[in-house]
């Protein structure tokens, strides 16, 4: 059932040293909570991987690994060739980072926040760049923090992220309650990053986003990466929502009996919702077969597609 | 100092100027309402019957409260300055590190490519330059007051001796908010920390040796090392400050030395 899944196994991992991220049996704990468990996971250079799991399944806890805010119990971690904690203000010169939770200090402008992170970069950023960074994201330098929405907020961290052209690009939530435009123009951003040959490391919810942007998907769940690979092979596989309003009653018993179909629930006796597995064109046949009035595929719900892969009960046997 | 660690300290300062503005103008304000009350108190009998509640007295560091010196000892740098300039820091060393720390406001600054030391002691500078800044102010203003309120007997030296020696009782009290909150402490468990201390070392140097038999515990108290027992009459105590700055710079290195050696809590 879960043949589709192909994992990242030790055997298909680029050789030591080559890989941007390496996470090598990463173990951390808060106190009785395992936030981590025997984490492995490894990003090759010049792609864009997105980080995929419901809220506390590790996503953040990793990224700070990554960055030293935090320390691993035991395993061990490599950035860029180097441990985190050895190599410290060296290696992350080398890094730009957005955290998922950004807290500006509201005693300051997003100019002077800006200068400050730059100066703190050691003058390894243009100005020319943060102005146009500033441009392309719609976000005003002139503002105060205080006064910012959480997108804007957000755009700020942007910005201080990209910066100085950094070689590893790590992204917590970025586009969290950014306007459609300027995510247009992030995900612009994103591909010039690829485009640089730099890599990307971003950790979303947002299907769309993660569809236009990741080269590479892995999914952890409950601090386990469970599943890494292809973001289309993954799409082809997640379940798919279906919206069908017959003419007149739904053939209700028909649709459960097609192979795939699953939760199909009728609401006023003529329209019908479900989710279909793989390949959709049974459900097609029957629809053909009968009068529909219309017919709704919304995107599929990414996230929903690993909490129901996270149901299964095999899938972390599998995957490990 | 590198571009980046002088970023560090006056970005810590422009932090805190307002704060330091109020802190300034509250202090000062202190002083010189205190100070002026001696001109219509100065020989008056309401002071002399002071003289007849000395255990009490001693309890405020006022024990020689009819004299100019002990005036000024009284009513200033004995016990209340030294507690206004201490609570300023403990509030400001603790509000830069474990407050910023606990407000996610350090998260993206120790990912930047600088040493999560350097960021602190950055804070911790800024904080003293700030602690300086408003002793600086506070001194310069009693020694103004001098002459306008009769007090001209006390000279200008005992004033700077004991303004730095509240100053430096003050930085060794946030120092123990600092080594708390790089041991990990939230802000409040620091500031606490730094506020036990100050308590200790007072109930220690004024209330405790009021009993006899407790004498002895006036030299085990901070404020003892930093002020004596009456720093504008009896002048300070070198050595003993030195002690004070050595424990300030050992409560320090603590704090330094601790927050290298454990994770960045989130907000």
């Amino acid at each position: 059932m879960l043949g589709w899944i192909t994992m990242n196994l030790p055997s298909n991992d680029p050789p030591e040293g080559s890989a941007v991220i390496r996470c090598d049996d990463v173990v951390k704990r808060f106190g009785e909570v395992t936030a981590l468990d025997h984490l492995d996971l490894v990003v090759e250079p010049g792609t864009v991987v997105g980080y995929l799991g419901p809220n506390g399944a590790g996503k953040s806890t990793t990224i700070r690994l990554l960055l030293d805010l935090a320390r691993p119990d035991s395993g061990r971690i490599e950035v860029l060739g180097q441990d985190p904690r050895r190599a410290g203000p060296l290696l992350r010169r080398r890094i730009g980072y957005l955290p998922g939770e950004l807290r500006l200090d509201d005693r300051l402008g997003v100019g002077e926040t800006l200068q400050s992170w730059a100066a703190l970069r050691g003058g390894q950023v243009d100005a020319r760049y943060v102005d146009e960074l500033c441009e392309r994201l719609d976000l005003d330098p002139t503002r105060r923090n205080r006064t910012l929405s959480s997108g804007n907020r957000r755009k700020v961290g942007l910005v201080g992220a990209f910066m100085s052209r950094p070689e590893l690009l790590v992204l917590d939530e970025p586009t969290a309650g950014i306007d459609p435009l300027v995510q247009a123009e992030f995900l612009a951003l994103v591909s010039e990053a690829r485009g640089e040959g730099r890599t990307v490391f971003l950790s979303s919810h947002v299907l769309s986003e993660v569809q236009r942007l990741a080269d590479r998907v892995t999914v952890i769940r409950q601090g386990v990466a469970v599943w890494s690979g292809d973001l289309d092979e993954l799409r082809q596989q997640a379940k798919q929502p279906f919206t069908v309003w017959f003419a007149g009653a739904a053939p209700v018993d028909e649709l459960r009996r097609v192979a795939g179909v699953s939760d199909v629930q009728v609401v006023h006796g003529t329209e019908v919702n479900g989710l279909v597995e793989g390949p959709p064109s049974a459900l097609l046949a029957l629809l053909a077969r009968h009068e529909v009035v219309h017919v709704l595929f919304p995107e599929p719900d990414l996230e929903q597609a690993f909490l129901d892969y996270y149901d299964e009960p095999d899938a972390i046997g599998a995957a490990s | 100092m590198s571009p980046a660690n002088v970023e560090l300290v006056v970005r810590g300062l422009r932090t805190v100027r307002r704060s330091a503005l109020w802190w300034t103008v509250g202090v000062v304000a202190f002083i010189v309402i205190n100070l002026a009350f001696w001109p219509s108190l100065e020989g008056t009998e309401a002071l002399e019957s002071f003289g007849d509640m000395e255990a009490l007295l001693e309890a405020f560091g006022a024990q020689n409260i009819a004299t100019p010196a002990g005036y000024v000892d009284g009513q200033v740098f004995a016990l209340l300055v030294p507690l206004l300039f201490s609570a300023m820091a403990i509030t400001v060393v603790t509000g830069l590190t474990a407050g910023d720390e606990s407000a996610g406001r350090l998260e993206l600054v120790h990912a930047l490519p600088v040493a999560r030391r350097t960021v602190w002691l950055g804070r911790w500078t800024s904080s003293l330059l700030m602690l300086a800044g408003v002793a600086a102010v506070s001194g310069l203003a009693t020694i103004a007051c001098l002459p306008l309120f009769s007090l001209t007997e006390v000279g200008a030296g005992p004033i700077v001796g004991a303004t730095f020696g509240c100053a430096l009782l003050a930085a060794f009290h946030g120092a123990v908010g600092y080594a708390a909150a790089g041991l990990g402490a939230s802000r409040a468990l620091a500031a606490g920390a730094g506020i036990v201390v100050l308590v200790a070392g007072y109930l220690a140097s004024f209330v405790l040796p009021i009993s006899a038999s407790f004498d002895w515990a006036r030299s085990w108290s901070p404020w003892f090392w930093a002020l004596g027992e009456q720093p504008v009459s009896d002048g300070v105590d070198p050595a003993g400050m030195t002690l004070v700055a050595a424990l300030t710079v050992v409560l320090v290195a603590l704090g330094t030395v601790a927050i290298d050696r454990r994770d960045i809590r989130t907000a």
